[in-house]
């Protein structure tokens, strides 16, 4: 082997040292976007400012189905001492004058009797009904016997009535054959029938009360909280009817349109009472779609409506209860149960906004180190020198507090606690300054500082999760007289970057 | 991070076993790394093929053998010392870890950044030369090679020592690793030529080596532009990236043995060895050139790159999607890659020796007169900056005195190369039967031992037969 005179080399032993590791913790920024992500009912107005603003929409929308209903007619009995052929109209409605009609369902149902002593043979023709699957005539026979009775039906969802005129009867002729005349009863009757179409003068219909409803009309993240807006977005606001088939006129009666915010406080959209001009404003209204018309446009506005009431109420649902007419001009046209009508409300409101109640955001993201020898690692952290730098770019004060929770949401550290050392574990931002049309103009920073030891270090082994709170509002003292609103664009921002110097001994044993 | 770790450890325990790819056997070392011209039998292998078939004129045996009895070790740098070692990496009298102060960590970057640090280690488990007055000299041996260069860069030492400054960015450019494990094959043939006419030439011997390259593990880094930045916000950004190429007989990264080599190839080493007519009475002079490790190794088995990208920004450490992410950089990612060519470090070597005899010497090529001393003067030039080689030509004068037959204290110099310059000490040792060299490359590792940071060393113990 080697040998080298007085050197001695020792057992290699790995040296110990320590480390600054200047790393960022966490680095969250929100925009009013983020904070009403989950509505996606945030935009803003490149043009201006790139003000942001609150869009909502309810849309209520029916299918007719069978709701086109007929009453039909009851059971009726024909007597006659005899006969060979009998010919009669068996009205199908009183008003409605068909040119052709096709039947979602209905029974057309006729029973004949014998009384006499031979039998004979009943042939049936109703002229103006045809078969859907061979475009046939209705023809029916049958041998009555002596002493018997034969009933028919006719499931009408197989047939169709077709005249060349308006007409609201079928046409029935009866052929008895037998050796001797003979006597003839029978009766017919006509159940309740809808109809898949209709070509002709429909009944001015009643279609019943229709009430529909439409959660979150603006997102699901409707700010909480006492939100006041200064003013609606001018030419954004509609109710706008719609059909879709060349249907007739339908009259939208008995309209109303209720919000109803978080905490159940309603207010009811007042308009004009029949959508015209110096009508007076009523929260139950009329709106018509001519039948000439697909749609119809009604501009809501705050001299037409209490259009601002009810976006400061901020819905979380909107009601729309309404009686629809079919045809109540008594035209001719057409329907079928496939047609369907909506009415949409369309609101648009500029975020030019005080909060008297702050807007609660919170947003709690995954947070943890999954790797067991990393997690081991941070025992060998003796001290951290955390920062928090808050840049708060809103024009509203901030409340905020960031929360480090293992992963079943057990509270392992308040960072914003060890900041402040508030009893709510809160520090304070002030809002951005903004100038004198109310946008943001300097964005403010607060920093704040604190030492962690190596045991609330320790705790960060557990940690899950991360929860950042936001509760914003506007200070009365932060807004330039004469303005009592502040408005809110696509560019406010409010960032929490938290960034720590963390004192690290590197140990390889 | 633990493959990484892994790759670092071979790199580390490959480079720290032995062998070097310019193998010199210990005599050559204690002569300044002389041996074209005055190295013999088993001596000769690797560096002149020629002179196994010479033996000192005092010998005149017919076998020679070594069994697990030649090592060497040469490690160099301008800072890896025993002291450095015993300083940094050793417990302290407490039988405690070491704790580096600012002042230990600064003065650890001021010397180990950017100064490359070269392993090279050899060790011969077996070597036979039979010696025939007929059909000349056959060898053969069998030797495991390893060799590697280690680096790293100021700035990341900086960053692993003291951690990351704000607004600065620490460029691991110039942080490199490389290394090789091989086992060698070696069959040599040498004899002499008839120049019994010629003027000018009293004998001349030549000799040729084929030599089978067993490779059992080879990594190299094949690009590194790495660069990490920490911002004012506390961002850690990365860029760049860094590939290493391995081969080897495990998959895992993990230093096994196995007889199945990783790689195969050939290698070819071509020597002659003349002595010059009418010089002197008493004296001969031999003049000789040798080209070895022509050659190549193949490459094949567990190919792979590992690449670890460094693109990356760290905004947030408590985001689990960021640390899994840059776990997943750390980590690397393996892909296999076809088999792969590394060339054997050729270098070129010519010398002459003066060697004066005890008598006035017969003209006859198969001198019987006693050697009492003889100087060597050697010129090296290798084509390869790798694995333990050097592409900077080195100067080696080496004399070498006999007393009694029986000790050979050795001396020599060292000038270029990578050392720069160094003295060499040594001695040999004949008993008969038995012939043991001790010797180092650098004096320095004899008599400040602690404080060189080119260390040198070797033992090699040889039996003969007549």
């Amino acid at each position: 082997m080697i040998l080298f005179s007085g050197c001695e080399i020792k057992e290699p032993s790995a040296p110990q040292w320590d480390i600054d590791l200047n790393l960022p913790f966490s680095n969250k920024s929100y925009n009013i976007f983020d904070i009403l992500r989950r509505s996606g009912n945030v935009g803003f107005d490149s043009s201006n400012n790139k003000l942001a603003y609150l869009f909502g929409e309810s849309n209520y929308k029916r299918v007719f189905g069978d709701e086109i209903k007929f009453d039909g007619f009851p059971l009726t009995n024909i007597t006659a001492v005899s006969t060979v052929q009998f010919d009669t109209s068996l009205k199908i409605d009183d008003s409605t004058f068909i040119r052709r009609a096709h039947f979602l369902n209905g029974i057309l149902n006729f029973t004949f009797f014998n009384t006499s002593n031979e039998k004979f043979v009943m042939t049936a023709i109703i002229k103006n009904l045809f078969n859907t699957s061979n475009d046939d005539t209705v023809r029916i026979q049958r041998v009555v016997n002596s002493g018997q009775q034969e009933n028919i039906v006719l499931n009408l969802e197989n047939y169709y009535l077709l005249n060349s005129n308006l007409d609201n009867t079928f046409k029935l002729r009866l052929i008895f054959e037998s050796l001797n005349p003979v006597p003839v009863n029978f009766n017919y009757s006509l159940s309740q029938y809808s109809i898949k179409s209709l070509v002709g003068r429909l009944r001015p219909l009643n279609t019943g009360v229709i009430t529909e409803e439409v959660i979150d009309p603006f997102g699901a993240d409707v700010p909480e909280g006492e939100v006041n807006f200064a003013t609606i977005t001018p030419d954004k606001n509609f109710i706008i009817l719609k059909k879709f088939t060349n249907l007739y006129r339908v009259d939208f009666t008995r309209l109303s349109i209720t919000g109803e915010n978080k905490s159940g406080r309603r207010v009811k959209l007042k308009y004009l009472s029949a959508g015209n001009q110096n009508d007076p404003l009523d929260s139950v209204f009329t709106l018509i779609l001519p039948a000439d018309k697909d749609s119809a446009l009604f501009p809501l506005n705050q001299s037409n409506s209490n259009i601002l009431e009810f976006i400061n109420n901020i819905p979380k649902k909107i009601t729309l209860t309404r009686i629809d007419f079919l045809n109540s001009s008594y035209q001719e046209g057409s329907v079928r149960y496939t047609d369907s009508l909506s009415i949409r409300l369309l609101i648009q409101v500029p975020l030019d906004v005080s909060v008297s109640e702050p807007i609660v955001f919170s947003d709690t993201s995954d947070a943890g180190i999954s790797n067991e020898d990393q997690r081991k690692q941070l025992d060998n952290a003796k001290e951290l020198q955390f920062s928090l730098r808050a840049e708060n770019g809103f024009p509203l004060k901030a409340i905020a507090k960031i929360l480090i929770l293992d992963s079943n949401f057990t509270p392992l550290l308040a960072v914003s606690k060890i900041f402040g050392n508030n009893a709510d574990s809160s520090v304070t931002v002030r809002p951005a300054s903004v100038g004198p049309n109310g946008i943001v103009n300097n964005i403010n920073t607060t920093t704040f500082t604190a030492e962690l030891d190596s045991s609330q270090i320790s705790k960060l082994k557990q940690m899950g999760k991360i929860i950042y709170e936001y509760k914003l509002y506007t200070d009365p003292d932060f807004i330039p007289s004469p303005l009592t609103t502040v408005k809110l664009t696509g560019n406010n921002r409010i960032r929490m970057i938290t960034v720590g110097k963390l004192k690290y001994r590197v140990n390889f044993q | 991070m633990k493959n990484l770790l892994n790759i670092l450890g071979i790199i580390f325990l490959v480079s720290l076993k032995l062998s070097a790819q310019n193998f010199y056997d210990v005599r050559s070392l204690s002569l300044g790394k002389t041996a074209v011209s005055n190295s013999y039998e088993l001596d000769a292998f690797n560096t002149n093929p020629a002179n196994i078939i010479k033996q000192r004129t005092s010998n005149n045996a017919s076998v020679y053998f070594h069994l697990l009895t030649n090592l060497n070790v040469v490690i160099n740098s301008e800072y890896f010392s025993v002291d450095y070692y015993n300083k940094y990496f050793t417990k302290n009298s407490s039988l405690n870890p070491v704790v580096l102060t600012d002042q230990d960590k600064a003065d650890i970057i001021d010397k180990a950044g950017n100064e490359p640090v070269n392993f090279s280690g050899y060790l011969r488990e077996l070597a036979l030369v039979i010696i025939n007055p007929r059909f000349g000299a056959i060898g053969v041996s069998l030797d495991e090679k390893l060799a590697g260069d280690f680096e790293v860069s100021r700035d990341a030492l900086d960053l692993g020592l003291f951690g990351n400054e704000i607004n600065r960015i620490y460029n691991f450019i110039g942080t490199d690793m490389e290394g090789t494990w091989v086992r060698q094959l070696n069959f040599t043939y040498a004899n002499y030529l008839n120049v019994k006419r010629n003027k000018l030439f009293k004998s001349l011997a030549y000799g040729v080596s084929v030599k089978p390259q067993f490779g059992l593990y080879y990594l190299t880094t094949k690009r590194n532009n790495l660069a990490i930045t920490t911002n004012k916000n506390f961002e850690v950004e990365g860029s760049g990236e860094i590939e290493f190429l391995y081969s080897g007989i495990s998959d895992n990264n993990k230093i096994e043995m196995s007889i199945t080599p990783a790689g195969f190839g050939f290698g070819f080493d071509a020597g002659v060895n003349s002595v010059i007519r009418n010089i002197s009475k008493k004296g001969q002079l031999n003049i000789a050139l040798s080209i070895n490790d022509i050659g190549y190794i193949n490459w094949y088995k567990n190919t792979n790159t590992y690449f670890y990208n460094g693109n990356y920004l760290v905004t947030d450490i408590t985001d689990s999607d960021q640390l899994d992410s840059l776990n997943k950089i750390i980590k690397g990612t393996k892909s296999p890659v076809p088999s792969f060519n590394t060339s054997l470090p050729t270098n070129l070597r010519i010398g002459l020796t003066y060697k004066l005899f005890q008598k006035p010497i017969k003209d006859s090529a198969k001198n019987k007169t006693l050697e009492t001393a003889s100087f060597s003067l050697e010129y090296i030039q290798g084509f390869s900056n790798k694995f333990g080689s050097t592409n900077q030509p080195t100067l080696g004068i080496g004399s070498e005195v006999n007393l009694g037959n029986i000790f050979s204290p050795r001396v020599g110099f060292g000038l270029g190369g990578r050392e720069k310059f160094v003295v060499s000490l040594g001695i040999g040792i004949d008993t008969g039967p038995v012939l043991i060299d001790v010797g180092t490359y650098n004096i320095s590792s004899i008599f400040n031992p602690k404080g060189t940071s080119k260390i040198s060393g070797g033992l090699s113990i040889k039996f003969k037969i007549n």
